[in-house]
């Protein structure tokens, strides 16, 4: 989705994990991503760097990208640098799908499985009550919902891919570039992995889908 | 009784330590080895530390009775080490210990350990008593704000990383008092870092503090030297005030507490450190020699040494000549490759050198623990000449910003310097004094131009004899009880470990003489 402030247009995705772009007439801009944990009244930083839109920084990323697809309750947050007074907000967006579209793709074909995700799909809907989409390997599944008639062409405001995507070592050295950088980026114990909250074997077909969903 | 090996190997600042029978016998700093300063090496392992170890200790890892790793740590490292016999010791833990168990406090004790972070948090409180340590406070880096990161990433965004991170710090800190108090950038540093509460807070001062200095380097504020110096100041200004507010809540808290230890790389603030001394409220600081992450892994051996009994108090260093000794003989093997003269050294001809201006290459015993030349690697100039900062930066081709320190006769402490407290902390160069106004003149070279501190190291007869005797023997000569010490290396080099190293700066004209164990040589 796209948001317009003053003279900062924002570009928004969270299709395939978190995507955050911003064109505007500053050099720079600072993204930050942080999640409001249970039983925790902190705000818990997750990722936060520096984008911009112009070539001439090629040390810079064009697009804040945060790969984690399951559910966590995070806010984004946007700043922007105002001479003499430093970092200034200018965007908050806190996830929230109430009322709006949420693809749901189930990567199984195991039709019991896939009846077995979609019962806990319908779950995730009472909590957050959104309008699902289904996207599964069976046609009368995805058709069950009525928004499968009219959505097509119709951006989601949110994908969720359900399946099991493994994480292959845990050597932080040599694998896993977030555990890298555990200097200076916190929260990396969280997660662990940004397919999946936790490590996925060894747990029930109920459990994969409910780690990602966060039921 | 028990040998422990400790190693600390989690990105930089990687060291090997050994203790035995609960008394410290051999701790190595990988960079000393490697020849590459830690801050430029964030991937190293105790790889040469842990084998120099086993070579002079004579005791194999695979040996010893425990083997402790110290938070973070690279795990497929640590199993091939130890073959996967090693337990595991919390990064501000390790802090914590090292420095309350070399303290030599007794009583109450206030424990803080501060810096980027390491077992996910990025400080840790413990309130100490009789050798028992409890944990009252724990930040979350995910949490909580570091003044850490800021100097971090102000000193790397402030020179568009040409400065590193862990590394260059010290030069901002060095440019600091040449600046002044600015409104301005002290509100923008204070987007990216405040204190309210026992909260230093946003959390990710890191990223935005690189956001905020890399925004600010685009619109030209530090397009010269002096506005740098003027962020600097302001930088080390809102340390200390947000800092000592932190202190101000700890002390109404806890106000029988009046003795602070002080570990982790925020304490290589020597400022800070003085203006923590110079509280009312505090009766003594001290902060630990290898006060970075290099001192975590004798920080861990101490830790299991505790648990297991045979560690029960708060001691005392004599020093921290703690790395790897040369003998005379393999010395002169060295030397024979060059053409040096040689002849005994004589404390009374090397101090009439110095008294002439000569510059001192120092080399005895084994190297110092942690980042300062305290008299084992170290070179020594007279302090009485402004001149000597040109001569000292072309040779050691050092940056002009970074001022020279003093050791100085503990007999004449008092004499030469405000605020006597926290002396034995002074022995390892932890903390700045004013100096007073009859001697800033006498000793122009150890004096930070500006604002009139140094930063010196005690030297006391009993716990470092030699260093002692040649700077009485220039105290005699001259009627200054204080020499220049400065680290024995050149720009960009960790301290030198060996005397091939000593030799080699002898002969491309570092230094003029090298006084190496009981020999003196010269071209």
């Amino acid at each position: 989705m796209y948001i317009q402030i003053n003279d900062e247009k924002i570009k928004i995705d969270f299709n395939s994990g978190i995507t955050v772009s911003i064109s505007g007439p500053d050099d720079f801009y600072y993204v930050e991503v942080n999640e409001f944990q249970k039983n925790n009244d902190n705000l818990v930083y997750v990722e936060g760097y520096l984008i911009t839109d112009k070539l001439k920084y090629t040390w810079v990323r064009k697009n804040f990208t945060l790969p984690i697809e399951f559910y966590f309750n995070f806010q984004i947050k946007i700043y922007k640098f105002i001479d003499n007074i430093g970092l200034k907000p200018i965007f908050i967006h806190q996830y929230n799908d109430i009322d709006k579209l949420v693809l749901f793709k189930l990567d199984t074909n195991d039709y019991t499985e896939a009846l077995l995700w979609t019962d806990r799909i319908l779950q995730y809907q009472k909590i957050n009550r959104c309008k699902i989409v289904l996207d599964s390997q069976f046609e009368n599944l995805n058709k069950s919902f009525d928004s499968f008639y009219q959505t097509k062409n119709l951006d989601f405001y949110k994908t969720y891919r359900i399946g099991r995507y493994p994480k292959t070592s845990d050597d932080w050295r040599t694998v896993d570039p977030r555990k890298e950088g555990l200097i200076w980026f916190g929260n990396w114990k969280t997660f662990w992995s940004y397919q999946h909250p936790r490590i996925w074997e060894n747990i029930s077909s109920q459990e994969i889908v409910d780690d990602i969903l966060g039921i | 009784m028990s040998s422990i090996y400790g190693f600390f190997a989690g990105s930089h600042s990687a060291s090997t330590s050994l203790i035995v029978d609960g008394e410290v016998v051999l701790c190595v700093e990988e960079e000393r080895l490697t020849r590459i300063k830690s801050g430029d090496d964030h991937k190293s392992y105790p790889n040469l530390s842990s084998k120099s170890i086993e070579s002079s200790s004579d005791l194999k890892i695979d040996d010893s009775n425990y083997r402790i790793f110290v938070e973070p740590i690279p795990d497929k490292f640590a199993r091939e080490l130890t073959n996967n016999n090693y337990e595991k010791v919390g990064h501000h833990t390790a802090h914590c210990y090292g420095s309350y168990f070399t303290s030599g406090m007794d009583g109450k004790v206030l424990n803080i350990s501060y810096d980027g972070g390491g077992d996910v948090s990025v400080m840790k409180v413990y309130l100490c008593e009789d050798g028992k340590m409890t944990l009252i406070y724990s930040y979350d880096l995910c949490n909580t704000g570091s003044l850490s990161h800021l100097w971090g990433f102000s000193t790397s965004g402030i020179s568009r990383d040409a400065w590193k991170i862990c590394k260059d710090e010290g030069k901002l800190m060095g440019m600091a008092p040449n600046g002044h108090y600015d409104e301005d950038i002290y509100r923008m540093l204070n987007t990216c870092i405040d204190y309210k509460n026992f909260k230093f807070f946003p959390s990710a001062t890191a990223t935005k503090t690189k956001f905020l200095v890399e925004s600010m380097f685009e619109r030209g504020y530090f397009n010269t030297q002096f506005k740098k110096e003027i962020f600097s100041f302001n930088l080390q200004k809102i340390t200390e005030d947000l800092f000592l507010n932190f202190m101000s809540d700890l002390h109404d808290r806890f106000p029988e507490y009046k003795k602070i230890c002080l570990s982790g790389g925020l304490f290589a603030n020597v400022k800070l450190n003085q203006k923590i001394n110079e509280l009312d409220w505090v009766d003594e600081i001290y902060v630990y020699p290898a006060m970075g992450d290099e001192g975590l892994s004798l920080g861990g051996c101490i830790y299991k040494a505790v648990q297991l009994g045979e560690w029960t108090k708060p001691k005392k260093f004599k020093n921290v000549y703690f790395g790897l000794k040369y003998s005379n003989e393999s010395i002169l093997k060295e030397s024979l490759k060059y053409n040096f003269k040689s002849e005994i050294y004589s404390p009374l001809e090397i101090s009439k050198d110095l008294n002439e201006g000569k510059i001192i290459g120092w080399f005895k015993g084994g190297f110092e623990y942690g980042p300062r030349s305290l008299g084992a690697r170290s070179i020594l100039v007279r302090p009485t000449h402004i001149e000597t900062h040109e001569v000292l930066n072309s040779r050691l081709k050092r940056h002009e910003i970074m001022p020279f320190a003093p050791i100085i006769l503990e007999e004449h402490f008092d004499d030469v310097f405000s605020y006597s407290k926290s002396k034995y902390s002074s022995e390892f160069m932890t903390l700045c004094y004013p100096t007073k106004q009859e001697w800033i003149d006498k000793i122009p070279a150890v004096i930070q131009k500006s604002d009139k501190t140094a930063r010196p190291q005690t030297v006391r007869k009993e716990n470092l004899p030699e260093f002692w005797e040649i700077l009485n023997e220039y105290y005699k000569l001259s009627g200054i009880p204080l020499l220049l010490n400065t680290s024995f290396n050149s720009h960009n080099e960790p301290i030198i470990d060996n005397p091939e190293q000593a030799f080699n700066s002898l002969e491309k004209g570092i230094i003029d003489k090298l006084v190496i164990e009981d020999y003196v040589y010269s071209n």
